[in-house]
């Protein structure tokens, strides 16, 4: 039996549009991966505590409000904190280009900016939780 | 692989970590889980498992979020096991009750695990057993299941529940429709939720009507609630009501009764599992012998039933 990739999907902090959000857990869906949900306005114990509990591969943020820069860096380390630490971290949204680095550094697999295509984030994802 | 005493101990002492691998390990069927599943039997016997069941949108999350909070001001551990529907087309699946229990995602004393039903028919995974023998070893004192949304049919929760609410809103059909056979026969609590909305009156009424018509003498005589659960009205009184059940389980004998049901579910779940692996095998398997006979049937040499019988006979389950 193929095991199942499972991946969170939340949205940290304070802006309420999670039509990004929606769309690419939808898109996860079609791919396979059985995907959790977790709502608007979490904070990263939330989103961190929630990911260990559900045995998750991979933890997808989504975040527009512009405070990826210290919200990304608490769930990496809120997951590290919890045993979480092989749990992949990806984030989609607007983020600035400079800004992608230094997120990859603080632990973040890839980052996915508007217009990505939803079959390159599932591919990656594959490939990072397969290694193929 | 042998199951790490470090992970079982951990998961016995709740931690959320070692439950999160186990449950994984045991959802997927991974090599260790069988072993730890062994081991995790023998222990636990103790805790409370109660099934919310109800069409889409009743209200089920919703009122499970509200039952975590009664049961924490009790003192209570609370466990969670929400299930949602697995794609027939891709497979996958988007598991959104935790969306309504998240404000409890960093309290040590809740742990919440969503579930893809992948294929298995009834309204639960086939891995809901075995996940409530995990929790229940780890000392949970309430394990609430949340089925898939229900149609007529999903009755599986009554095997392993002790106790089913079956969740509703006003105005879903009329008194036929709560007269009909299946999931509306198995509840223990019934609740009207939503009951902000025009048509709770006649809901109640009709599922009312429908419980006082049984012929049979039962023992445990089901009430009709209502509750909004959104804000937590009505909630309360589903808290008593599941009390008052599980007294009369345990005053009646009812507790050994579902732990007889639960095992009896388990045995013949495993044995379902166990012929459904090794068939997959000979339908996936290029085995020339299954083909040529299904060859024979599809040009009518030979019917089904006679095939099947011939193939039960030869196939080695205990290898599974």
């Amino acid at each position: 039996m193929t095991k199942k990739i499972r991946v969170l999907i939340a949205k940290p902090g304070l802006d309420g549009h999670d039509r990004g959000a929606k769309v690419v857990a939808r898109a996860l869906r079609d791919r396979g991966f059985e995907v959790i949900y977790t709502g608007l306005h979490q904070t990263p114990e939330q989103i961190a505590a929630a990911a260990i509990q559900e045995g998750v591969d991979a933890v997808g943020l989504s975040i527009l409000s512009g405070s990826h820069g210290t919200l990304v860096p608490r769930v990496v380390e809120q997951l590290r904190e919890r045993g979480g630490e092989k749990i992949l971290v990806f984030v989609g949204g607007i983020i600035p280009a400079e800004d992608i680095l230094t997120l990859k550094q603080a632990g973040v697999m890839e980052v996915f900016t508007p217009g990505s295509p939803t079959s390159r984030i599932a591919d990656a994802i594959k490939q990072a939780v397969e290694g193929v | 692989m042998s199951i790490s005493d470090e992970l079982l101990r951990g998961a016995l002492q709740r931690d959320p970590w070692a439950l999160g691998k186990l449950a994984r390990m045991i959802d997927d069927g991974l090599e260790g889980s069988d072993e730890a599943l062994e081991r995790l039997h023998a222990m636990g016997g103790r805790c409370r498992v109660v099934g919310i069941t109800g069409p889409p949108g009743a209200g089920k999350s919703t009122l499970i979020n509200n039952l975590i909070r009664e049961g924490r001001k009790r003192d209570q551990t609370v466990a969670v096991l929400a299930v949602d529907p697995t794609s027939p087309y891709s497979g996958g699946a988007v598991l959104g009750d935790r969306v309504r229990m998240q404000e409890h995602a960093t309290d040590p004393g809740v742990y919440i695990r969503s579930l893809a039903t992948r294929g298995h028919m009834g309204g639960l995974s086939r891995s809901v057993q075995h996940l409530i023998t995990l929790l229940d070893a780890a000392g949970f004192d309430l394990v609430l299941l949340e089925t898939v949304g229900v149609g007529q049919e999903e009755v599986e929760v009554k095997d392993l529940a002790q106790t089913t609410v079956f969740v509703t809103v006003p105005g879903l059909g009329d008194g036929i429709q709560a007269m009909k056979a299946g999931v509306l026969e198995i509840a223990h609590i019934y609740l009207v939720n939503k009951a902000d909305r025009p048509m709770t009156e006649t809901t109640v009424k009709d599922l009312e009507s429908m419980l006082s018509m049984s012929e049979e003498k039962r023992a445990w005589h089901p009430s009709v609630l209502t509750s909004i659960a959104t804000e937590g009205t009505g909630v309360q009184e589903v808290m008593e009501e599941l009390d008052r059940h599980y007294s009369h389980l345990q005053a009646s004998g009812g507790l050994e009764n579902w732990r007889r049901s639960v095992a009896d579910a388990s045995v013949a779940e495993a044995i379902r599992g166990i012929v459904e692996e090794s068939l997959k095998e000979l339908v996936n398997g290029d085995n020339p012998e299954f083909e040529s006979d299904i060859d024979r049937v599809s040009r009518k040499e030979e019917d089904p039933m006679s095939v099947a019988r011939r193939w039960l006979g030869k196939l080695d389950f205990g290898k599974v």
